[in-house]
């Protein structure tokens, strides 16, 4: 009887406790933060948008994305530190590797999870000139003449920069046809850097705003996005010969979505990005979209240019970092501050 | 930079501070120092690139050709070095933000300073409880005076060195006197090892091990007074697998049970181990609550062997029980006329002490078991008696939330805004059983009596109702009744035929304030 007395108890007790709780099953609301590098703003503002519209027709979900924004490199790393993004969209594939290894907040075979080794979209680097293109920047080796001052980000510090700095030295040891070539080439062109910004947004503020130099290196988006935002009678885009493919890629956090219960979400919202209206999104903030129908309608927008990959020339990103940009590396040799 | 809408494209964050007017100045400047390092500038093959003019120069002719390109290096040079400034003055910011200065903090968790990097800290706390104890019916026991009293005054001091020790001093000064409870350091070089040493709570006690301020009723159940307050020694502990195991082990002097010891009085150590497993704290199980899965052990010598009758009758080693109102109900016998009459601990005592708790949103459940196996000596005939206790205590948090960590309301009590911060419920079963081998055996005569049941009580059988007022967690009021049951303990009056003891009802109040 006593026992009987104790589990109508307990068991009453614990109904209230549900209740307390709020009790549904369900989240009626769910919160995503997006930890991108610098020059996606615009574009996730309108795929946050759109992705929540569907979300909640498809779900009764009501799902609020928050973007965070800055150089690749310190946004990995404040992942790694604690910043509890649920998703990952940085400008390098090494940024989340270092994530991998540093905080094992990712699962190691996140490249394998989405289409095209986790990346939706695709860019490449081009050249912004001013209006005219008085020096008559046509393509690299233009960059290293006595005089024109170019205007790039931080290697170390920014994704931009790095896929910059990468693009240059394939360009020149395609055309030079050895790495000493295009070492010499690289430490030439980075003489004429005055200033050195930390992220690629930063870089693009000191050509276009603050009138430095006669020609930014840019991602193709934050290239074309420029000459719309700040007039077309202010800049052109010039289309090097040769240049980069760009793979800026995607992934869960998986450690923390599990922790905050929103992998469903973030998972259908990085799966978004691949699905026609996510491509024509990306088009329209002017990435290249991998889906080749997608790219196919918007061709007009993405001039043809002969690309090389990071794979073809650096043995992908472990050993490029490790060549390149570790501390000590090829770019430390290259680029004395002050000099 | 974490933000709902994103900056408009191409603001620079730092950019405000240096436009229109200061930039302007500092480009005059700059222009002025520039025309004339400019051409050395130039000189120099290891220099910055001489900047060329961002704009097409226009067509001019004669000497106004090359003062306009003039004027455009110069130009350019002043932005470039306007733009280092700024970039130079966003990294000092950024680094300042990683770097922050040190910190006075005065928030409801105590009062601090903290260095900019975390590593150093010290910060004040305090704990006082002004309580009040009501007897209903005292039945005439001298010791059920109704009293008003300060249970706890407690300041004290934490804080972390070189980021890498933690540190804690608490003295008492409630009753007109200095007692020393915590005094410890904790080195924590890993979350799954870390060494504390010094003076504080041994692993023993589900309930023992919650904070004073945190507890669902006024005074902890009978189950407290087999397990030592405080003890000294040193202990080696941490959490394994993000805190669903826990483990702890350590060495200590070696205390009496319920007793706060500074020293050692023999030679002999105690060992002492727990082991908590809390399976809910895996992510994919965090819905499920707070489950708390603890075990602990102890064992040692209370003596290196039999002492001298005189020694053993100053220091017996032994301890009294008392009951939730703090009366007396049980104490081993003793005489300060014939050590022979006095019993004290001889060698081994052994704790076993099971428990679990659960938290599950407003829903709170603590139970634990605990057995204390001690020897004893009177004269010359030892024992060894196995007292036992136990508890079980269910809450409701009304307006937030349970925990091991004490209730927390959802809404702190804020008037302007409506909200009045939580009420908890509590219900709980103790009780305490005196080994019937410490009051002889009425079958045989010869049978070593080590306890008197005229006087202390065989078995105390509790249950407690609580109705706490949680406004903030730095501020609570408490009511708590509680009927406690006797076996034995007394006699029938003006006779020597044993009795129970007078049940006790005791009715406690509690203001108490812990930052």
């Amino acid at each position: 009887m006593k026992l009987a007395r104790l589990a109508i108890l307990t068991t009453s007790l614990s109904l209230l406790a549900v209740a307390g709780r709020g009790g549904t099953p369900a989240q009626a609301q769910v919160k995503l933060l997006n930890v991108s590098y610098d020059p996606t703003r615009e574009l996730y503002q309108e795929v946050n948008k759109t992705f929540a519209e569907k979300w909640k027709q498809q779900t009764g979900q009501t799902v609020e994305i928050s973007q965070s924004h800055g150089g690749s490199g310190k946004q990995a790393r404040s992942v790694i530190d604690g910043l509890e993004a649920d998703v990952v969209t940085l400008a390098l594939a090494a940024d989340i590797d270092a994530i991998v290894e540093k905080s094992k907040r990712v699962a190691p075979d996140w490249a394998t999870r989405l289409p095209n080794h986790s990346t939706p979209y695709s860019s490449t680097i081009v050249f912004v000139v001013r209006k005219g293109n008085p020096r008559q920047i046509k393509d690299w080796e233009d960059l290293v003449k006595p005089g024109t001052v170019v205007v790039t980000a931080n290697p170390k510090t920014s994704g931009g920069a790095r896929w910059a700095y990468l693009a240059a030295w394939g360009a020149a040891q395609q055309k030079l046809g050895s790495p000493d070539k295009a070492k010499d080439f690289v430490a030439k062109l980075y003489k004429n850097v005055p200033v050195l910004d930390s992220g690629a947004r930063g870089s693009t503020i000191t050509f276009a705003q603050r009138g430095i130099g006669q020609v930014l290196l840019a991602w193709e988006n934050e290239a074309q996005l420029l000459v719309k935002e700040m007039g077309k009678d202010k800049f052109d885009i010039v289309y090097p010969s040769i240049s980069i493919q760009a793979d800026p890629p995607v992934t869960l956090v998986d450690r923390n979505v599990d922790k905050h219960k929103t992998r469903a979400a973030a998972e259908a919202y990085l799966k978004f990005l691949y699905t026609d209206e996510g491509q024509e999104i990306g088009a329209r903030h002017y990435y290249r979209p991998t889906t080749a129908a997608i790219l196919a309608r918007n061709q007009a927008k993405f001039p043809k240019l002969k690309l090389f990959s990071i794979d073809d020339l650096f043995g992908g990103w472990s050993t490029a970092t490790k060549t390149h940009f570790a501390d000590g590396a090829l770019f430390d040799q290259i680029y004395k501050p002050g000099s | 930079m974490t933000t709902r809408l994103a900056d408009p494209p191409f603001a620079s964050p730092g950019s405000a501070r240096l436009r229109p007017v200061g930039m302007t100045a500092l480009a005059l400047g700059l222009i002025a120092l520039a025309s004339g390092s400019a051409g050395a500038q130039t000189s120099d093959p290891n220099a910055a690139p001489p900047p060329a003019a961002a704009e097409p120069p226009a067509t001019p002719t004669g000497d106004t050709a090359g003062l306009d390109a003039k004027i455009a290096d110069v130009d350019q040079t002043a932005r470039i070095a306007v733009r280092r400034v700024e970039i130079l003055e966003e990294q000092l910011a950024a680094k300042a933000k990683e770097s922050p200065a040190a910190a006075v903090t005065a928030d409801e968790k105590g009062f601090g300073l903290k260095s900019g990097d975390g590593a150093y800290s010290i910060k004040i706390h305090a704990l006082i409880q002004a309580d009040t104890r009501w007897f209903l019916d005292d039945g005439g026991l001298a010791d059920r005076a109704d009293t008003f009293l300060i249970r706890r005054v407690r300041p004290s001091i934490d804080g972390t060195l070189f980021g890498l020790v933690d540190y804690k001093v608490v003295p008492d000064f409630a009753g007109s006197q200095t007692v020393l409870f915590d005094a410890y350091l904790d080195a924590h070089p890993f979350p799954w090892l870390r060494l504390r040493a010094g003076k504080f709570k041994t692993p023993l006690g589900l309930e023992r091990l919650q904070s004073d301020s945190d507890l669902v009723f006024i005074e902890r159940a009978l189950t407290q007074w087999l397990t030592p307050t405080r003890d000294v020694g040193a202990a080696l502990w941490g959490d394994i697998a993000g805190g669903i195991v826990s483990y702890n082990i350590g060495i200590y002097n070696g205390a009496v049970d319920g007793a706060n010891p500074d020293v050692d009085i023999n030679h002999a150590k105690d060992f002492v181990g727990r082991l908590l497993i809390q399976p809910f704290k895996a992510d994919a199980l965090s819905d499920f609550g707070s489950l708390g899965l603890h075990f602990a052990a102890s064992t040692g010598n209370r003596g290196p062997g039999t002492p001298t009758a005189a020694a053993a009758t100053a220091t017996p080693q032994l301890p009294s029980f008392r009951s939730g109102g703090q009366s007396t109900i049980f104490s081993y016998l003793t005489s300060t006329t014939d050590p022979a009459g006095t019993v004290f601990a001889h060698l081994r005592q052994t704790r076993i002490n099971p428990g679990l708790f659960y938290y599950f949103g407003p829903l709170g459940i603590l139970g634990e078991y605990v057995q204390s196996r001690q020897e004893v000596q009177k004269g010359n005939v030892t024992a060894t008696l196995k007292h036992q206790a136990a508890h079980a205590t269910v809450s409701f948090v009304i307006g937030g939330k349970a925990g091991y960590e004490g209730a927390t309301p959802t809404n702190r009590l804020d008037l302007a805004k409506g909200t009045l911060g939580a009420l908890e419920i509590g219900v709980r079963w103790n009780y305490l059983k005196i080994d019937d081998a410490s009051f002889g055996n009425a079958a045989d005569p010869t049978a070593p009596i080590f306890a008197d049941d005229k006087r202390s009580v065989r078995k105390a059988t509790g249950f407690a109702g609580a109705l706490t007022y949680v406004p903030s967690r730095t501020v609570r009021f408490a009511v708590n009744f509680e009927q406690t049951r006797f076996t034995a303990g007394s006699t029938v009056s003006g006779t020597t035929t044993v009795a129970d003891r007078k049940i006790e009802n005791a009715l406690f109040g509690r203001a108490q304030v812990n930052f």
